[in-house]
């Protein structure tokens, strides 16, 4: 499945749990083109985190409760998963999209790469074809 | 004094500093306005959260509550952002650029700036609001904490205490 069908598929299951409307997203037409992009791909992610959580919220003030994060790679080939790490009292930006374990952090990461590509700003990779028979047998 | 350290920036923004006992929201507001102006963006047009189909906004919903106020503060630090770096685009395949960000402390006794650090070739989410050089990153992390706090959904600490 191709990257962004895969984030919409979680998106809307994610809305259909918060019974929210998954058509019901920012409106942004009536913004400079540039900034388009971040309200809506922001508000998926946060229905996708808050579903993955359980509504649960983070206790900036506990220091035993680990708060993961992405990191992503921006570089060429392209935009891709790096790693997930956690903090405690700290944040970097993305502290409203911050989960409780690791596992959950790799699959909002790795399962949505598509939505934290916008999100960031990056560049998907471009998927290769399959190298066609021909090709093999040469 | 933050108001006469940033003067290049203010400067940039086409105003005066502002003095420092200005409230954290209107100073925001404040270097907000003055990015719409360099860039000739209404500063009245936001983003908006409405049920499509419907002319309702989704004002006591969960997505209106948790997100309008993010998704405003971030449009807001996007515009500030631009204007700020000018014609500059991060080069995410050069090794040798770092790329400023602005990090915040979340615990009591609340949403405070702590430093500005950078990045080479990763991004943690906050790459759209990477900056060209520590000082843009330290105005925006220090001038525009209100709109910070916002984005990441925290509550300002008193003032003396950031």
């Amino acid at each position: 499945m191709a990257p962004r069908e895969k984030a919409e598929l979680i998106f809307h299951a994610a809305a259909k749990i918060l019974g929210l409307d998954p058509a019901a997203l920012p409106v942004v037409h009536h913004l400079p083109e540039e900034f388009q992009v971040f309200p809506v791909v922001s508000f998926q992610l946060e229905v996708i985190r808050k579903a993955l959580v359980s509504r649960r919220v983070a206790d900036w003030n506990d220091r035993s409760e680990e708060k993961y994060g992405s990191w992503f790679l921006m570089n060429d080939p392209g935009f891709r998963f790096g790693d997930s790490r956690y903090g405690l009292t700290y944040s970097s930006g993305g502290s409203r999209l911050c989960t409780f374990s690791v596992d959950d952090q790799d699959f909002f990461a790795i399962e949505c790469i598509a939505l934290w590509a916008d999100f960031c700003g990056g560049q998907l990779p471009a998927i290769k074809k399959a190298a066609s028979t021909e090709e093999i047998e040469n | 004094m933050q108001e006469t350290r940033f003067i290049d920036q203010y400067r940039l923004l086409g105003i005066e500093a502002p003095g420092a006992n200005m409230d954290r929201y209107e100073k925001a507001d404040l270097i907000f306005r003055a990015a719409c102006k360099v860039q000739q963006i209404d500063p009245a047009t936001l983003p908006l959260i409405y049920r499509l189909g419907h002319s309702e906004a989704l004002v006591t919903s969960f997505a209106a509550q948790a997100l309008q106020s993010s998704i405003i503060a971030f449009y807001k630090l996007q515009v500030i952002h631009n204007a700020i770096v000018g014609a500059w685009v991060a080069a995410w395949n050069n090794p040798r650029e770092r790329k400023w960000s602005p990090f915040h402390w979340m615990n009591d006794p609340g949403f405070r700036f702590d430093g500005s650090n950078y990045d080479i070739t990763g991004a943690a989410g906050g790459s759209r609001l990477c900056f060209e050089t520590e000082e843009q990153s330290d105005f925006a992390g220090i001038e525009c904490i209100a709109l910070y706090a916002d984005l990441n959904g925290a509550e300002l600490a008193p003032a003396q205490a950031a």
